[in-house]
């Protein structure tokens, strides 16, 4: 096994990005029912992470119902038809296993991380918690106290969290991406048992889901245990299409927030494309250049020399529907909101008008690889990547070109890029700060 | 083959033993991949461990410059941080180009026990950054300026760190429980006290503490380990110190038990959450009892279906997560049971806490659950060395505690030799019955009046920074 492994990285040294593992490695099949499984043969470690990309998130919700496909990501663990309430926790602890589940915007994903010769109970146990989970309305009320509990914390304890909120309110008018994904309040405690039955059974069909399997597992146990376990679950009609497409905004808009800060935060975002979208790769680079690593453009203009912010963080997510590309600052004690929301566009106008150094395009590619080769040292690293690029993209293939892609990328194509979103008609600007205080100085 | 089969055997055995590939799942053992420990010429000890699963290289390297030292608070951390203020022949704008134009990471600073030294960067670029950290280690240059305008971005960052109690709830329950005893120094200091700090008190602490006798440098990762070794020894293995290194605070300890319950409330206005933490006395890293006690907390609080969550999450919902762990250092540790409610049910989540305590001694643990704690630990064990990052962080913990790759190679077999009795008398020895040590931290005008039930209260509020230092 060694000896052949040795010789696998002097092939594919030269030919592709990753010496140690290949597209060719990832095997794929789909289910009659429309299930598509991605499996990949691992022996590292005698364990096996068994990842479902559900494609339902936030924006998949109307008012009303906010909230509800997080609040899936805490109903499928609380018991179906042949694992009852509590079970499947039990079972997969008492079995070695632990598990996790995020929900965003576009994707609720269950993540499975289990020895290997528990490999075909997590079948069973996923099977069931897909076919059949139940909805006990005094399971239901405790869930709605947990996601409360767990809206106040976040918002208490994170001033990222509740400036966003409010900013995302704003940017977006019409999309369903402009409420938090854990939703509103009173959304939370007024579902309905009927709204949880129809979501379930639309979203959580196999159609609409991707496995992802990478560990100690042999692909024709992986095939047969899918055969059996997961294909006699009947497919659905397609979810209904989100065809709310977010307007054009038609001028700046500003908000404020108030919280008793000792400094002001701010935050600026701007609405930007698809991540399939060919300039959101380009958008991608920027971000690199702007904000990865201590030499990047913000923490070294605004951070280390002029010393307006503590801390300066950017980024988008990954999403199916145009949305939004976010910048936010921790201002230094005594430093006017506006002095480091100028300093933030003059930066962003640089790029506009000179793109970057060519020393700072390369810093970004090397960037890009090292980060892909980061998120590839665990099973659970790997199986949420491709899972991600399966997903968003389409296709898992395609990052093992990414580098390639990201390597064709001009300083041309930058300032084209910067240009084009980096506009104060395209901006939405929250600034989060003690309001109260400022009354009170004011009178 | 034609080889008699007891010669090929033999050769196996031989194989596994020299190779000890983390693929075993025979008896349950697993074991670590093969790595290396010796010591360079300048006292230096060095581990390697190949693991080529990609092709980057990871370090972790551990000096006896940790929080542990500190005089003024905070001193132990600038002079770790400040390390990338220029050394060598290199500025830290030149410092921070190298590693961001590679891709690479390279962080320093310093926890508790040890000044840290962290990097990843891609195996083909190694020579470099070996380059890097060695004078990064031998030859800061502490530049002034940059340590004063650092030191101004800490203190304002720690006063922003107030605003969420969790973030710095852990800050308080060391300090509370150590008093003042080094392991309650706070790691990154206090705005306060790292407002008197000079770029001298720094050097001196640097001078001091940083020694290659008492350091440590763990690489995980794609390389051989001949080349390496070779590396090493033109790199970091040149680090020359005259003189020993300074011996460090007494760190001895003798637990004396509490005599009654305490409950120190940190006020904040406007908290609409109370955060609490459970604390008493734990143990060291690596006492004797460390596998039960393992196994006991697993099903108290150390997984989804403990019982502290069960009780207080998937039960009642009062919380989002209640959970309990053994925080170790090397000669003295804490237990500490955590969660958090809305300020309307906090008497509520308290009382639950303490009925699961009174439970694990008045009923124990049943021979059903017992198995799946085993279960939930074994199943498990082998995440926890998957990532070089993570072996690396391991090889570190055994240089700083230390202990070897038995720690990890035994475990299992201790774990599953646990017995009932072992379980009645860790409990009986461990886990709190009464006297406990309350660190609340929420809106004092909703939850000042019900602490009180729970023992003397003493109350401070979130900004206090005294608190911290005395």
């Amino acid at each position: 096994m060694r000896i052949f492994k040795a010789l696998l990285v002097l092939l594919v040294v030269t030919s592709s990005v990753f010496a140690q593992l290949d597209a060719e490695d990832i095997k794929t099949f789909t289910l009659d029912n429309g299930m598509k499984f991605l499996v990949l043969e691992e022996h590292t470690i005698p364990n096996v992470s068994f990842y479902i990309f559900w494609k339902v998130g936030s924006r998949n919700e109307v008012p009303g119902i906010t909230g509800i496909s997080h609040f899936f990501e805490h109903m499928m663990f609380n018991g179906a038809k042949k694992y009852g309430k509590g079970e499947f926790d039990r079972v997969m602890e008492n079995g070695g296993g632990s598990n996790n589940a995020y929900t965003s915007n576009d994707v609720t994903v269950y993540t499975n991380w289990v020895p290997t010769e528990f490999l075909e109970t997590m079948f069973d146990l996923e099977a069931d918690r897909i076919a059949d989970l139940s909805f006990i309305d005094e399971i239901v009320e405790s869930e709605r106290g947990v996601i409360a509990s767990e809206r106040r914390t976040g918002l208490e304890n994170s001033n990222f969290r509740y400036l966003y909120e409010q900013v995302s309110l704003t940017a977006m008018q019409a999309h369903p991406y402009r409420w938090s994904v854990i939703g509103y309040e009173s959304d939370i405690m007024n579902w309905s048992k009927e709204d949880l039955i129809n979501y379930h059974k639309t979203y959580y069909a196999p159609n609409n889901g991707i496995v992802v399997i990478v560990g100690d597992v042999n692909l024709d146990d992986v095939k047969r245990l899918a055969k059996e376990y997961i294909e006699p679950i009947p497919a659905q009609d397609p979810p209904r299409k989100v065809h709310t497409v977010e307007p054009e905004q038609l001028g700046e808009k500003r908000l404020m927030v108030h919280k008793q800060v000792n400094t002001p935060n701010i935050m600026t975002v701007y609405h930007v494309p698809e991540t399939a979208h060919p300039d959101s790769t380009v958008l991608e680079l920027i971000d690199i250049i702007l904000s990865d690593g201590r030499t990047s453009r913000f923490n070294k203009i605004l951070v280390d020399e002029k010393q307006l912010a503590l801390n300066v963080f950017s980024g988008r997510d990954f999403n199916f529907d145009p949305y939004l590309y976010m910048v936010y600052a921790i201002a230094a004690p005594g430093v006017e909101t506006q002095v480091l929301e100028d300093e933030v566009y003059t930066i962003l106008d640089d790029i506009k008008a000179n793109g970057v150094t060519e020393e700072e395009l390369e810093k970004a590619k090397n960037k890009v690889k090292m980060s892909f080769y980061q998120s590839m040292t665990t099973n659970g690293g790997i199986a949420n990547t491709i899972g991600t690029y399966e997903v968003f993209y389409g296709d898992y293939k395609r990052l093992f070109n990414a580098v390639d892609e990201y390597s064709k990328i001009t300083n041309d194509d930058i300032k084209r890029v910067a240009e084009k979103y980096f506009t104060s008609m395209n901006r939405t600007v929250g600034i989060l700060k003690d309001l109260k205080a400022t009354e009170t100085a004011d009178e | 083959m034609n080889k008699p089969k007891i010669i090929s055997l033999l050769l196996l055995i031989f194989l596994a033993a020299a190779f000890s590939f983390a693929q075993e799942t025979n008896s349950g053992g697993f074991n670590l991949p093969a790595y290396e420990k010796f010591t360079l010429d300048n006292g230096l000890t060095v581990y390697l461990m190949e693991q080529n699963r990609v092709p980057l290289v990871y370090v972790n390297m551990v000096i006896n410059g940790g929080a542990i030292n500190d005089e003024i608070p905070g001193v132990a951390y600038l002079a770790g941080h400040s390390l990338l203020f220029g050394a060598g022949d290199k500025t830290k704008n030149q410092i921070e180009e190298l590693i961001d134009y590679y891709g690479a990471e390279l962080a320093t600073g310093c926890n508790l026990e040890s000044a840290v030294v962290d990097a990843t960067f891609a195996a083909a670029d190694k020579q470099k950054f070996f380059e890097l950290i060695a004078d990064v280690v031998a030859k800061p240059v502490f530049d002034q300026e940059e340590i004063e305008k650092y030191r101004q971005r800490l203190m304002a960052q720690l006063t922003n760190q107030r605003e969420a109690p969790n973030r710095v709830i852990g800050t308080f329950i060391n300090k509370m429980m150590y008093g003042d005893h080094p392991y309650g120094n706070p790691v990154l200091g206090t705005p306060t006290s790292l407002k008197d700090i000079t770029a001298a008190d720094i050097k001196t602490f640097y001078s001091k503490y940083y020694h290659p006798a008492t350091s440590a440098i763990c690489v995980v990762g794609d390389f051989k380990t001949d080349e390496m070794k070779a590396l090493l020894a033109e790199t970091v293995g040149k680090w020359k110190v005259d003189g020993d290194p300074a011996k460090g605070n007494d760190l001895s300890f003798e637990t004396k038990p509490f005599e009654k319950s305490n409950v120190l409330l940190i006020n904040k206005d406007d908290s609409r959450i109370t955060t609490f933490s459970i604390a008493s006395w734990g143990v060291p890293f690596n006492h004797e009892d460390t596998v039960p006690i393992s196994l006991v907390n697993t099903i108290l609080g150390g997984r989804f279906t403990s019982w502290l969550n069960t009780e207080l999450r998937i039960k009642s919902g009062l919380t989002y997560g209640a959970r309990s762990n053994f925080a170790s250092n090397k000669n003295a540790g804490i237990f500490v049971a955590t969660s958090f409610t809305a300020n309307a049910t906090t008497e509520k989540a308290l009382d639950l806490a303490i009925e699961v305590f009174d439970r694990l001694h008045n009923e124990g643990i049943n021979a059903e659950t017992l198995q799946s704690g085993k279960n939930y630990i074994k199943g498990n064990f082998p995440r926890r060395f998957e990532s070089p990052s993570a072996l690396a962080g391991l090889l570190a913990d055994f240089y700083v505690y230390g202990i070897d790759e038995k720690y990890v190679s035994e475990y299992i077999t201790k774990l599953e030799a646990v017995t009932p009795e072992d379980v009645k008398r860790t409990i009986s020895e461990h886990f709190p019955k009464e006297n406990f040590q309350f660190i609340v931290a929420g809106q004092g005008d909703s939850i000042r009046e019900l602490l009180k039930k729970y023992g003397e209260v003493k109350e401070i509020d979130i900004m206090d920074d005294e608190y911290l230092v005395k």
